[in-house]
């Protein structure tokens, strides 16, 4: 190997550089970075929200349940609970990232 | 009343006063219960009974002062002695909790941080320490006063830096949710930044010095009421050698316990400081 070519980064001989590629530029995906690292406390907010969910409307569920006498309501209620609880926690804790 | 029954409890007095397996044939396993975490009072002022829990309180509070007293009363650029040790303990607690839940803006909290953990920390350690054998936080009342000082003071600070009507707004409003979902949302938001979160703080801490407590109380007693010179002496030594790795065990809980305790206090009160994210 002789080694005479042009390295990487630069312009051979009698080769025009291209023009900047304005106009596709806007589309370039953003640089990479890493997600901040999760803090500590984040786990167990997460369970405290999937508590929280359960017990606020599985208790609406199971009170309304009573009230009305249509017993179903209280799973219906913990999975409706449960179902918002996920929810939050991709709100809170994903769309950041 | 006997002195040791002061500091034992009365079903373990009739335990280590005989019931065992040969000598009375009638007595079964005195598996232990409920009734091992309630103490005679060691005296009474009016109603109030002051109990072995109380004192072993009282006793790791004043060692945490005293420990850290003697280790900062004349504090030198260059540390020697105790200042070395506190410096250990106040560096851990800075570096291991608040600053990856806090970052620096959180250090003005650093002191209470420091107490909480060593205090947490030193009574749970009253379950290993023969005398003590007690976990003062196995009592729930201990953690309930530590997570309501706890719960007083990240509403406070969150009120304080976001004022009141903007934190819980900031609490109850989940970022980048649609407007639909928020009244389905924000009560969830609610109940788990003020009711759940001091109440699962507690539950832990409680729960599991609890559980390790009775723990060592099964497999302690087990090896006693089986030891003779029969077979019996063969489940009496692995009785004791499971008695053994559950201490070991053990000592790791007390110390991750207060850990948990003190990184979630700093992540409440690190979310009260600035609205999440």
């Amino acid at each position: 190997m002789s080694g005479v070519g042009p390295g990487p980064g630069e312009a051979r001989p009698g080769h025009k550089p291209l023009p900047p590629l304005k106009k596709y530029q806007r589309h370039r995906p953003a640089p990479r970075t890493d997600p901040p690292a999760p803090r500590e406390g984040t786990g167990w907010a997460i369970v405290s929200y999937l508590v929280g969910g359960m017990v606020l409307y599985g208790g609406i569920g199971w009170l309304v349940g009573r009230w009305t006498n249509i017993p179903i309501l209280f799973p219906i209620g913990l999975l409706l609970g449960i179902g918002l609880s996920l929810a939050l926690i991709i709100f809170r804790f994903t769309r950041q990232l | 009343m006997s002195d040791a029954h002061l500091i034992t409890t009365a079903h373990l007095m009739t335990t280590a006063s005989g019931c065992h397996f040969q000598s009375h044939p009638s007595c079964g396993y005195p598996a232990p219960g409920i009734e091992d975490f309630y103490f005679k009072p060691l005296f009474t002022i009016g109603s109030f009974q002051f109990t072995k829990p109380i004192l072993i309180m009282v006793v790791s509070a004043a060692i945490v002062l005293f420990v850290f007293w003697m280790a900062f009363r004349t504090p030198k650029m260059v540390p020697r002695g105790m200042q070395n040790v506190g410096e250990l303990g106040i560096l851990a607690v800075r570096d291991q909790i608040l600053r990856p839940q806090m970052g620096s803006k959180g250090d003005r909290y650093l002191p209470f941080l420091v107490s909480l953990f060593f205090f947490i920390w030193l009574m749970n350690l009253w379950e290993l320490i023969p005398v003590g054998q007690f976990p003062a936080t196995s009592k729930f009342a201990f953690p309930v006063g530590l997570t309501l000082v706890v719960w007083v003071t990240y509403l406070f600070v969150g009120m304080k830096h976001q004022g009141p009507i903007g934190y819980f707004k900031n609490m109850a409003v989940p970022p980048g949710a649609p407007w639909w979902i928020l009244p389905l949302l924000a009560p969830i938001e609610l109940l788990s930044n003020i009711i759940v979160r001091p109440f699962t703080l507690s539950i832990r801490l409680f729960a599991n010095m609890l559980s390790g407590h009775l723990l060592l109380l099964v497999f302690s007693i087990a090896s006693w009421y089986l030891v003779s010179a029969t077979i019996g002496l063969l489940f009496a030594a692995v009785s004791f050698i499971v008695f053994l790795l559950v201490f070991v065990l053990e000592v790791l809980i007390t110390l991750l316990q207060a850990f948990i305790f003190t990184t979630l206090t700093a992540f409440y009160i690190g979310d009260a400081l600035e609205p999440a994210h």
